[in-house]
């Protein structure tokens, strides 16, 4: 895929990495304005719901390496999942959003991991994430609970507020950064081409053309 | 929740300072520059749309009673005069014309009412968290609580009590909220009903059912229509790796209502509940006909962008439409929905059974049938699909209408009571309902038996009542004793 690298460099778009990360959780926990808060540093209080799925991207450094972002943020709704699901294939993260003012919301995430293990590839770097920190009063979750948790099952986890910009960025990086590392060092063990979800050098995770079964298959692709 | 707790909850209404737009929607810069043009638009033009209106409300008749003939008389004139565009003040009514909706509500009457004060949905809190979040930028629904508010969750919550299989789908929202700018909150419910149950077109449920079936087979259906209408762009996507899922979605599920231009949203309802889903088809690819040629350029991820960002000027329905129009797509659609059938059905079926529930066959039910005459139903074997069904005893679609046969029953029991205590006048004037009622179940479309049987027996019942009344008060007897003299 010569041809898309450089149709990108054309456009100043350089980068070195392109890792494919979802966004989910629970409808209005806030996926949607944590995204624009990492790539447009937008918040808006009053944002519409999701409907199927959104796409952004953002190039940050990790290691001094240029990593691009490719993030989709899926629509929270169950009923969705039937559209959403498609896209957790070929991811190589996850951000896995609850509120922490609303238990339910975190009660469900462990609906979510299970839907991670059945549609996305197994080695892929999970993040949760409590948001909306800033509403202290209604808090309903629990750090330390959370943060059990997530030991627990092996996730990464951090507190965010979308509104406040805490916590925002570093989520995303961390994230990132881990993905580089596993892929540097898969890089360094093995000669070979990086396994399932793991993206080499200047090579790209797209989700392809689907078929009517609505499976939306992972394609990578390589120079 | 008290009222003065509601009180302080309310914020402070929109400000006045900030204008909106003429549909309501507070301006942003860009909108600002649109309405200069549309203030700017000539006496002459003014002229032009109050004929419009003019020859629209001879068309449509008081209350609508003259369309369902002029439609028939004249159904190449509708169709050219709704491509148009409907006088925007004629608007509520004309949808609820063409879509069946206002049959749909005469013929159940009360039954809005109690769906929305009696019953209760699991789908509650999951309306109100999305009610702020439908159309936020727009003054009817911004206030918290406010009377936009407030019709937008009884209409979603009728719904998905209405129909509990759906329940309430994130998106419904905003197809409620298009609805409840042109009409009272029981219509915008009816229309929904003969929308997604098939009052006119196909039924459009599965769009919201578990699994949605018919999403995903509209995305099938468009992704091969591009290929064949547009083959270099097909082409070009199937190379950059877009999928209609990742920009379309949401056209079909909110019908162009989340977020295109307002002005292109109306006018593309116009045509859709007159001409069906294959309009949503249609203005698809002339959106992507429109910017074909610079879409054919982009790489994957500038592509993505500009789908879910058309320019200003692809948006306009002046321009768009004509487009959207050229394109012949029914009967590829009808070719395209047998070979996803089958492609379901196929080798590969079993791995997506759990994801798609089979489509309801086009024909298979008609909202007409299901909701108005329950006559129909009730066979032994039908008889338990029927007490589940949405309309079967344990809902109220079944005891709204029921409820007529109250007069009936009452009557019945009268007959029992000496006749000085019968009201004449009111006798009289239940004669004169039940024979309203009796003509209005017959001419209406699908003729409602149910109905019709129901104030029959009122009639019979009624009339009997009148007679032994007017016998009681003599007029009858008089007769009697001439001849016997
Ligand atoms: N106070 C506060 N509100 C937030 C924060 N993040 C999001 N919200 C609000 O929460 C609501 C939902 O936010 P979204 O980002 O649209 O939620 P979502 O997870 O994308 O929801 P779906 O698209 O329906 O799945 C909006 O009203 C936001 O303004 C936060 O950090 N603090
Ligand atoms: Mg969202």
């Amino acid at each position: 895929m010569a041809r898309r690298a450089a149709a990108w460099e054309q456009g100043g778009d350089e980068y070195d990495y392109l890792f494919k990360v979802v966004l989910i959780g629970d409808s209005g926990v806030g996926k949607s304005n944590l995204l624009s808060r990492f790539t447009k540093n937008t918040f808006s209080l009053d944002s519409k719901s999701t409907i199927g799925v959104e796409f952004a991207t953002r190039t940050t450094q990790v290691e001094g390496k240029t990593i691009k972002a490719q993030i989709w943020d899926t629509a929270g709704q169950e009923r969705y999942r039937a559209i959403t699901s498609a896209y957790y294939r070929g991811a190589v993260g996850a951000l896995l959003v609850y509120d922490v003012t609303k238990a339910t919301t975190f009660e469900n995430v462990k609906r979510w991991l299970k839907e991670l293990r059945d549609h996305a590839d197994a080695n892929i770097v999970i993040m949760l994430i409590g948001n909306k920190t800033d509403l202290k009063h209604l808090r309903s979750v629990a750090a330390e609970d959370a943060a059990g948790f997530a030991e627990r099952e092996g996730l990464f986890f951090i507190e965010t507020s979308a509104l406040e910009a805490t916590n925002v960025d570093k989520a995303f990086q961390t994230v990132l950064a881990e993905i580089y590392r596993i892929v540097s060092k898969k890089a360094l063990s093995s000669s070979e081409d990086s396994g399932a979800g793991v993206v080499g050098e200047g090579q790209s995770i797209q989700v392809s053309a689907g078929d009517p079964n609505g499976g939306v298959s992972s394609r990578c692709c390589s120079f | 929740m008290d009222k003065k707790k509601e009180v302080n909850d309310i914020e402070p209404g929109p400000d006045s300072s900030r204008s909106v737009d003429r549909f309501g929607f507070i301006k942003t810069e860009q909108s600002n520059s649109q309405e200069g043009v549309l203030k700017s638009r000539s006496t002459h033009e003014r002229g032009r749309e109050e004929r419009r209106i003019r020859k629209w409300r001879k068309m449509i008749g008081a209350g609508g009673s003259d369309w369902k003939q002029y439609c028939r008389r004249n159904p190449h004139v509708v169709k050219r005069r709704i491509r148009k565009g409907i006088p925007d003040c004629l608007r509520g009514l004309v949808w609820q014309l063409i879509s069946g909706s206002r049959d749909l509500l005469l013929m159940n009457p009360g039954v809005y009412e109690t769906l929305v004060i009696y019953e209760t949905s699991t789908s509650e809190l999951e309306i109100i968290r999305d009610i702020s979040r439908t159309f936020p930028s727009h003054v009817f629904f911004q206030q918290r609580h406010g009377p936009g508010q407030r019709s937008l969750y009884n209409v979603l919550k009728a719904y998905s009590v209405y129909d509990r299989d759906v329940g309430y789908v994130q998106g419904m929202g905003f197809i409620a909220g298009l609805l409840l700018l042109y009409m009272s909150e029981e219509d915008a419910f009816w229309l929904i009903v003969a929308l997604l149950k098939g009052a006119v077109h196909a039924p459009m449920e599965g769009l919201y059912q578990p699994g949605l079936p018919l999403v995903q087979q509209y995305l099938f259906q468009f992704e091969r229509l591009v290929r064949e209408h547009m083959p270099k762009l097909g082409e070009h996507f199937i190379e950059e790796m877009i999928n209609p899922s990742m920009y379309a979605s949401q056209w079909f599920i909110t019908v162009f209502s989340y977020s295109f231009p307002f002005p292109m949203t109306l006018r593309v309802w116009d045509v859709f509940l007159y001409e069906g889903i294959k309009v949503v088809f249609q203005v698809g690819l002339a959106l992507l006909r429109f910017c074909h040629d610079d879409l054919v350029k982009l790489p994957f991820e500038e592509l993505l962008h500009s789908l879910r960002n058309f320019p200003e000027d692809a948006t306009d329905p002046d321009k768009l439409l004509p487009i959207a129009f050229s394109f012949k797509v029914l009967s590829h659609l009808e070719e395209l929905e047998k070979e996803y059938r089958k492609r379901l059905e196929g080798p590969n079926a079993s791995s997506s059974s759990k994801r798609l529930q089979p489509l309801k066959s086009k024909s298979m039910r008609r909202v007409g049938s299901q909701v108005l005459s329950n006559s129909n139903v009730g066979m032994a074997t039908a008889f338990k699909a029927f007490v589940n069904s949405p309309v079967g005893p344990k809902t109220t679609h079944f005891w709204g209408p029921v409820a007529n046969w109250g007069f009936v029953l009452a009557g019945l029991v009268d007959l029992n009571k000496p006749p000085e205590m019968i009201s004449g006048n009111m006798t009289a004037a239940m004669c004169v309902y039940s024979g309203l009622f009796m003509r209005f179940a017959w001419m209406v479309q699908p003729r409602n038996y149910l109905l019709l049987a129901c104030h029959a027996s009122n009639e019979t019942v009624q009339l009997y009542h009148l007679s032994r009344c007017a016998k009681a008060q003599g007029y009858l007897d008089k007769k009697v004793p001439e001849a016997q003299q």
